[in-house]
């Protein structure tokens, strides 16, 4: 051994083995607990927002004289009800399950989180790409039926309609990366 | 207080990077096993919380260590009063039942001996103790305790004696 005697024992103290733990249980339940709220408030507003664009697009299949504008209007709102389906089926909250998790809390929010981690990141695939056909028809179909001088402010607000669907893809796709991360923690 | 998803990932943080250094600082701080759990999971909550008003001021590191120390301190504050023991500082000699000799090898009993010192230290010297082992520099120390960066290496200074006379006890025993 060539080291000082302090720097030997700096070495040896930083090398002994030491339990790394992560949170209470008590602190795990009280994040799980919140986690599920915020589930469940977050399905709420998405049940929500999709009632009123049900309402919204039917609304557009009585009024509209159009057949291709009346299809789209249908696909959407096929395309939102699915959307809704998933939800409630695979991301909706267990706030039942957690108040008789007991001990295994820790399991139960991981659990959880991995849930919310997968359906978030393949939001592209089960939320979005069902009401595209739709949209895109709806989109188009308004193009054809516009007049000519309209046909500007229609392909601007496309493109922000498009902008904005990329734009939740990508948020949902970091909001899975940072539900990893917290996965990660509790993990140790 | 409500927590935060912030708060969650600074918490994450804190115990990928500072994990360990907090088991080695509870080590320090309590001797006992099942005392040394409820430490670790009173340090554990301590910082979680504490990020809730975490501004970034300081380092990370400098944070987790500060909220770490004052729970530490604390808890021995507390079993002092429960114990009526005494502590040394780092000038005083070991009591005599840390020097007997143990049956493994050399680093184990230097390792021993070492532990016992640290739990045998007043507060202060605990602390600056603690963190020289963990490599932490002098102004971190500095930072971290509060205490003045001379106050800090004179006490360094008399840390780097005292290990050395450890050592060699150590090897001699």
């Amino acid at each position: 051994m060539t080291d000082k005697p302090e720097t030997h024992l700096q070495t040896l103290w930083r090398q002994q083995p030491t339990e790394v733990k992560a949170m209470s249980a008590i602190e795990i339940h009280a994040l799980a607990q919140r986690f599920q709220s915020k589930i469940y408030r977050r399905n709420i507003r998405e049940y929500a927002l999709c009632a009123a664009g049900a309402l919204i697009f039917g609304f557009a299949i009585v009024i509209s004289p159009d057949p291709w504008m009346k299809a789209a209007c249908l696909l959407i709102i096929a395309g939102l009800a699915f959307y809704t389906f998933i939800l409630h089926s695979r991301g909706r909250a267990d706030r039942e399950g957690l108040r008789t998790v007991g001990e295994n809390c820790r399991q139960f929010h991981i659990d959880a989180l991995t849930r919310q981690r997968d359906l978030v990141g393949g939001l592209w695939l089960w939320g979005v790409a069902p009401v595209v056909p739709g949209l895109a028809l709806f989109m188009g179909r308004r193009l054809v039926l516009a007049p000519a001088k309209a046909l500007p402010i229609l392909l601007a607000a496309d493109a922000v309609a498009i902008v904005l669907l990329v734009g939740v893809i990508a948020m949902n796709l970091w909001a899975a990366h940072r539900l990893q991360k917290r996965i990660d923690a509790l993990k140790g | 207080m409500r927590p935060t998803g912030r708060q969650d990932e600074l918490y994450g943080d804190a115990v990928e990077q500072y994990g360990a250094a907090i088991g080695r600082l509870a080590r320090g701080y309590e001797a006992d096993p099942d005392r040394r759990r409820d430490l670790m999971q009173e340090i554990h909550v301590a910082i979680w919380r504490s990020f809730h008003g975490f501004s970034g001021d300081c380092s990370l590191r400098t944070w987790v260590y500060r909220v770490a120390h004052n729970i530490g301190a604390s808890h021995i504050l507390r079993a002092r009063r429960a114990r009526q023991g005494g502590w040394i500082s780092l000038d005083d000699d070991l009591p005599d039942e840390a020097a007997s000799p143990e049956t493994q090898t050399h680093d184990h009993r230097a390792l021993g001996r070492l532990t016992h010192l640290i739990q045998q230290l007043r507060p202060p010297d605990r602390q600056v103790m603690l963190l020289y082992l963990d490599e932490v520099d002098a102004a971190g120390i500095a930072d971290i305790t509060g205490l003045t960066p001379s106050h800090v290496a004179t006490k360094i200074h008399r840390i780097k004696a005292r290990l050395t006379r450890l050592f060699h006890q150590g090897a001699a025993s």
